[in-house]
């Protein structure tokens, strides 16, 4: 059994974005297409995105990428409080929202602590990412870690001691928010300088 | 050298996803539900049968304007039946079986306390048919056969709870009032056909002790769907559906006083009385349960000011922020001081009369608004901490 998961290095990462592009690429078509057509296009939410977040004390300060998206959680709150199964765990570990099943009461989006989810406004019902499960199945890579320049985003199976995500989380990669219990499975590893 | 203990832990984020109509919805499914404990109490107590029909009736449309409004709110109105499908056994299936093992059941107690044969074979008959169309529907799948079968619910999720709840409240709300209409409205005297087989005093009091019950449990879970919100501090506490569940009961109280004060002057002297000295009973009631709504209400913002951050934000947000005119003003001002004082310094004091009526109707409407308010604000207040890195 695979249970996937993702470390984003934010010591690795330049913010260059090309995460961010290329799931907009892979994922969210009809989406820009909506958002362009209706002029909206920079107030439209994305599966992953990154914010610069200023860390430190002058003159000792440096800018942080921070990579939001969703956790993946082993234990996820949305899945738990959706009232029809529409949100759902794969037998690969991966949170999935079957869009067909979604009533679209948003619970699931006050629900998860890790503000992963948004109103997908071509369905009307919530959208987030998916690890690419489609390409997953089909062997490959999720997108967003295809096109990263500096490897700063790493995917595998968590549960292959020879995975190189294994590797880096069992070096001390940890997950963001991992108080509330619901086991993330996107770690992180923080730069010490 | 940059320490990790500089890194932000978190942000806070407002929530923006639920706002007025599931604000309505939480107080009119606390409102109504609770209506059918006042109802029921009344009823048992021997108040004028046109005053226990308005509460009753009120709590039903209560309830049903406020699934709508949580209908509206869907992003898909035209699938909120989804969820209802319940795996391997329908739920209108489910409940024509329950209602049909109950019917055996009373129908069996008849019997064993010798009632006329004819109530017991109406119950029994009653039973089997129910029981038969229990297990139609569910064969059949009510013409949902392509879904209901399909896993499509959620047992863990509180809106599937709360729907349970709703459906089987109204269902024992109707069954309770229906037989008081049927005796009381000529119109609707035809309907004594069906509601003869429990229109005597025992099986209306063990139905409207189940719609009672029901009911305190549609109000608690208002506050409990999203007190389960582990995301919003201010939101998850224990405090929260005991807060809801208090105000609810004011508030069914007040809506009583609404419903009874208009009908004074349309009843004969000797009623006339016995409303007044009514509304004046209930207002009583509220202003002691506002008194203890007040005292929840205090203790739950103080406890949330102290954290965590998000909870203070909260707080911060209904004291200082954008929603302190609606919480200050009108939640704590309008909804419960003005009618506290109002109600023990004035309706309380001297000999009942058709004017204190007429104050207990205005503020019973502004007990109303401060209850809308308090699920408004309380929803606007709920902030996220989102974690960081």
């Amino acid at each position: 059994m695979t249970r996937y998961g993702m470390v984003i290095d934010m010591g690795r990462c330049v913010g260059c974005g090309a995460c961010v592009a290329a799931c907009i690429s892979e994922n969210l078509g009809l989406e820009v297409a909506k958002a362009m057509e209706e002029g909206k296009l920079d107030k439209m939410e994305l599966r992953t995105h990154i914010d610069e977040i200023e860390i430190g004390v002058f003159p000792t300060v440096r800018i942080l990428f921070h990579h939001s998206m969703c956790r993946h959680c082993e234990d996820p709150p949305c899945v738990r409080v959706c009232p029809t199964g529409a949100s759902y765990k794969n037998k690969d570990g991966i949170v999935l929202i079957d869009k067909d099943k979604c009533i679209g009461c948003k619970y699931c989006m006050t629900a998860c602590p890790f503000n992963a989810r948004y109103i997908d406004e071509v369905t009307m019902t919530p959208d987030k990412c998916t690890f690419c499960e489609h390409r997953v199945k089909e062997g490959k890579l999720p997108a967003c870690v295809e096109a990263c320049p500096t490897h700063a985003r790493v995917f595998g199976d968590l549960d292959d001691p020879n995975s190189k995500v294994s590797k880096i989380v069992s070096e001390g990669a940890t997950p963001a928010g991992a108080f509330y219990g619901t086991k993330p499975k996107v770690y992180y590893v923080r730069p010490t300088r | 050298m940059i320490g990790l203990t500089s890194y932000p832990a978190y942000e806070l984020l407002r929530q923006h996803w639920w706002g007025d109509l599931i604000a309505i919805y939480l107080f009119l499914g606390g409102l109504g539900g609770m209506t059918m404990l006042v109802s029921y109490y009344h009823w048992l107590k021997g108040a004028p049968t046109r005053s226990v029909l308005s509460e009753g009736i009120g709590g039903i449309i209560a309830v049903l304007i406020g699934i709508g409004c949580l209908v509206l709110d869907l992003g898909h109105p035209e699938r909120a039946y989804y969820i209802l499908m319940v795996p391997g056994l329908n739920p209108f299936a489910a409940v024509l079986l329950v209602v049909g093992v109950i019917a055996l059941l009373v129908s069996y107690y008849y019997h064993t306390h010798k009632a006329s044969r004819e109530t017991v074979v109406g119950c029994l008959i009653g039973g089997v048919v129910s029981l038969a169309a229990g297990v139609m529907v569910h064969a059949t799948g009510l013409g949902m056969a392509g879904l209901y079968p399909t896993l499509m619910t959620n047992m863990t999720s509180f809106i599937f709870v709360g729907t349970i709840l709703l459906i089987m409240f109204i269902i024992f709300s109707i069954l309770f009032v229906a037989p008081i209409i049927a005796k009381r409205w000529r119109v609707l005297r035809w309907l004594r056909t069906i509601t003869k087989f429990w229109e005597e005093k025992r099986p209306l009091e063990v139905i409207g002790l189940i719609a009672t019950l029901l009911g305190i449990g549609v109000a608690l879970y208002t506050g409990i769907l999203i007190g389960v919100v582990e995301s919003v501090p201010f939101w998850h506490t224990p405090a929260l559906p005991i807060l809801f569940l208090v105000s609810a009961f004011s508030t069914s109280l007040s809506f009583y006083c609404v419903l009874l004060t208009p009908q004074i002057p349309l009843v004969g002297w000797k009623d006339k009385e016995k409303l007044v000295r009514l509304v004046h009973q209930v207002a009583y009631a509220d202003g002691v349960t506002m008194i203890f709504e007040l005292i929840v209400l205090g203790t739950y913002a103080l406890i949330s000011s102290y954290g965590p951050p998000a909870a203070m934000n909260s707080v911060e947000l209904l004291i200082q922020g954008d929603l302190a005119p609606a919480f200050l003003g009108g939640v704590v001002l309008i909804g419960l001081v003005v009618p506290i004082l109002g109600i023990f310094l004035y309706e309380l004091r001297g000999p009942y009369s058709g004017k204190k009526a007429l104050t207990a109707f205005i503020l019973s409407l502004l007990v109303l608004i401060g209850g809308l308010l308090l699920r408004y604000v309380v929803l606007s207040a709920g902030v996220l901490q989102v974690p960081l890195v």
